[in-house]
């Protein structure tokens, strides 16, 4: 048997007869609640309910994008690039790292059984952080502020605004991706060596330390910004057609490919839960998430590091790195291809939460060979619409995975499943619509469509990416609306009664979160976690591993 | 009698700590060191494309080096005094590790007083050009920084005279002194990148 010994802090509120707090309890213990799996759920509620709102406005931008020169949605320049630098800021900030934090927090404790998650006190500083800021982001973006405008022509004070609450947004998430990564690092039960981490609980470490480097970077810009901005004449960091360009590497590749680090973690546990099956390779599996954490790291690519008129693409570095991230992608999605067919059999009628992680992996790694071809000179794609494709392949690809965890793990922190039929029709809507939307994007960057410049500079489309542009509209709306469809069937399932009758493990999962109730009881587990002796601790009941995770027999 | 049957008890087994004060101390200084390295590398890109095109990066005269050189001899003494707290704490000597961190942040209230000085003496507003926003952006948030850890070293400090730390428990003077050895090495690049080489 195990002992585990957390911080006094998380230890000594914990009783195994307690109960989850539940919202019935009141505003109160929202507020002040430091229970990992509440405030998980609640930060998924919100990223999702931001979700909804970012798609949207990406919606609309695509109205814009389909006929510049006939529709006047935004009715200046200026606030058209408001709206398209806030659906890239929403995206990442409010929408796909919350959720997958969200997830994290509710979930790796419970796979690394763990009693609670590292710094309690912290996570909820950091959730209610990002709260508050997030929601003056929106507000800033509303009141003609947001990340400068090419024209200088918003509000100055509102600008400012929007870039301090986006520093107070990323230092939240900042504090709860270092409560996550330190849980899966300092609080693991015995035997739970690094090498047989979940691979979701695995893939939070590599992508939180990626996050943390790189919100560091990011705020250096924005405080940059700020200062510059801030009750005078801005000399130049601040000047407002400099803004974004300061910060537009956060949201382009490889950057924007770490972001979507998660979801070959959800897919992980979730084609190994499908196929019944040890994932094959697990070392070379956890081996190359590694690497991706290394080779997404972007925040070196910004324009403020390169010297002055060198393109990206003449810099060695930043093409190797684009292939092997690529290639690194491609050995990972081969390895669940292999565990998928090796295992057919065992799938049967494929679940919601599989479909979409299954999906979600695909367009995550479609992004990164996209990127491969940005990044080649030739082709000369960087500064295309094949920018905006690439990011809407990764970020929208990563934000189907994390809704394939909400489904898979629904039973852990809301205590209740989802409709699998609702979400199944979620996940190919949100499938179809990625490829609608990111696919023509892809085409257009090769016919010379830029980025936003199109509508500055007053460029005319060809007719070609006009239709491209449509198909993009529509593609954006059908992604918003199957997003919209699985945040009402959450919302649905949180309304109706707790399930009594809900099993432990109701899906044949293979990890630690599978052995304790659902919902699990204050402090996860009723007794200590027995000593872990392969990365799948469930099925060693069944049939004992060797040393590297494979059945003995 | 009491006393005799408790001496006769086997000592209290160790027990494992799983350390994550220091982990999430470490997690921590790999964003602020992100957020020192964007900055200061901005700095230098600027300042050569500057220096490139014939233009004025920060005048001469501005910056005094005297106060710099103090300034950078104090960080590194407080390492010093910053070491001799752990090589304390680790022998339960709760009392010079106390006088150790008192002294660090010491020395850290000493360095930010200096920089005080140097934002009244340099006479360069925040708004000449760009080397003057980068200068009080990357100085200024190294003070704030600077504050916070003077004031988390006089609380480690504090618990650490209560008897909260002892050999069995280091974590909170080991990650005061992570934060402070951090804080020193972005002293030193400010030191030689800003201040020697302008």
């Amino acid at each position: 048997m195990t002992t585990i010994e957390a911080p006094t802090e998380t230890h000594e509120a914990i009783s195994p007869d307690a109960s989850t707090p539940d919202a019935d309890d009141g505003l109160l213990s929202l507020l002040t609640t430091t229970d990992h799996k509440m405030l998980g759920m609640m930060y998924v509620r919100l990223s999702m309910l931001f979700g909804v709102a970012i798609l949207g406005i990406g919606a609309v931008v695509g109205i814009e994008r389909s006929q510049p020169d006939s529709i006047d949605l935004f009715g200046s320049v200026d606030q058209f690039f408001q709206a398209w630098t806030a659906y890239r800021v929403g995206l990442v900030f409010l929408v796909v790292v919350p959720l997958f934090l969200g997830l994290a927090t509710a979930i790796v404790p419970l796979q690394v059984g763990s009693p609670a998650i590292a710094f309690p006190r912290a996570a909820a500083l950091g959730f209610w952080c990002w709260t508050l800021g997030a929601g003056i982001v929106l507000a800033g973006f509303a009141i003609d502020g947001g990340v400068g405008t090419p024209f200088d022509r918003s509000d100055s004070e509102a600008v400012a605004l929007t870039l301090a609450a986006l520093v107070l947004t990323v230092i939240g998430l900042g504090l709860s991706t270092v409560c996550v990564v330190t849980t899966v690092i300092a609080l693991r039960p015995e035997g739970m060596y690094l090498d047989r981490v979940p691979v979701f609980a695995w893939s939070m470490v590599i992508a939180g330390v990626t996050w943390l480097v790189a919100f560091g970077v990011f705020i250096g810009n924005l405080v940059l910004a700020y200062v510059d901005l801030r009750g005078r004449a801005p000399v130049l960091y601040g000047q407002e057609q400099n803004i974004f360009g300061q910060i537009q590497w956060m949201f382009a590749a490889p950057q924007v490919l770490a972001f979507a680090i998660p979801a070959f973690g959800i897919a992980g546990d979730a084609i190994a839960t499908s196929t019944n099956q040890r994932q094959p390779r697990y070392g070379v599996l956890l081996g190359g998430i590694g690497a991706l954490g290394v080779l997404t790291f972007g925040a070196w690519a910004q324009r403020a590091f390169q010297p002055s008129n060198q393109n990206l693409t003449e810099n060695g570095v930043y093409v190797a790195q684009g292939i092997l991230t690529a290639l690194a992608m491609l050995v990972i999605l081969g390895g669940f291809a292999s565990a998928i067919v090796g295992s057919i059999r065992n799938i049967g009628r494929p679940n919601a939460w599989f479909i979409g992680a299954v999906a979600g992996l695909l367009m995550v790694t479609i992004a990164g060979d996209a990127n491969v071809l940005r990044v080649i000179e030739p082709l000369d794609l960087i500064d295309t619409s094949a920018e905006t494709s690439v990011m809407n392949y990764a970020l929208i690809g990563a934000l189907i995975a994390g809704v394939a965890g909400v489904y898979y793990w629904a039973p852990k922190f809301l205590g209740r499943k989802l409709s699998g039929g609702v979400g199944s029709l979620a996940m190919l809507g949100l499938l179809g619509g990625t490829i609608a939307l990111a696919l023509p994007d892809l085409i257009s960057g090769f016919l010379g469509e830029g980025q936003p410049e199109f509508v500055l500079l007053g460029y005319e489309p060809e007719s070609s990416v006009e239709s491209l542009n449509v198909i993009a509209m529509i593609g954006a709306f059908v992604v918003a609306g199957a997003f919209a469809l699985a945040f009402l069937d959450m919302l649905a399932a949180s309304a109706r009664s707790s399930e009594v009758d809900l099993a432990d493990d109701p899906w044949g999962g293979q990890t630690l979160e599978w052995a304790t109730t659902s919902p699990p009881p204050l402090g996860n587990f009723a007794a200590p976690v027995a000593t872990v002796r392969s990365p799948q601790p469930l099925l060693d009941d069944e049939a004992p591993a060797t040393d590297d995770g494979t059945e003995a027999n | 009698m009491a006393t005799a049957e408790m001496l006769d008890l086997p000592p209290a087994p160790v027990v494992p700590r799983p350390r994550t004060l220091v982990v999430g101390t470490a997690l921590g200084c790999a964003a602020v060191a992100g957020f020192f390295a964007a900055l200061i590398s901005i700095y230098v890109g600027q300042r050569q494309q500057t220096l490139g095109a014939g233009e004025t990066w920060i005048p001469s005269g501005t910056i005094e080096l005297t106060p710099g050189v103090f300034m950078w001899f104090t960080s590194l003494l407080s390492i010093v005094w910053m070491q001799w707290a752990i090589y304390a704490i680790a022998r339960d000597i709760r009392k010079h590790a106390f006088v150790a961190l008192s002294l660090v942040a010491i020395f850290g209230i000493s360095m930010i007083n200096q920089t005080a000085y140097y934002f009244v003496d340099m006479d360069f507003p925040v708004d000449t050009n760009a080397a003057s926003t980068l200068l009080y952006t990357i100085v200024g948030s190294h003070m704030v920084l600077m504050i916070v850890v003077v004031v988390a070293a006089v609380f480690v400090g504090l618990r650490t005279l209560a008897g909260n730390y002892s050999s069995r428990n280091t974590d909170g003077l080991v990650s005061v002194a992570l934060i402070w050895y951090l804080m020193v090495a972005i002293y030193t690049a400010i030191w030689y990148i800003i201040y020697v080489t302008k």
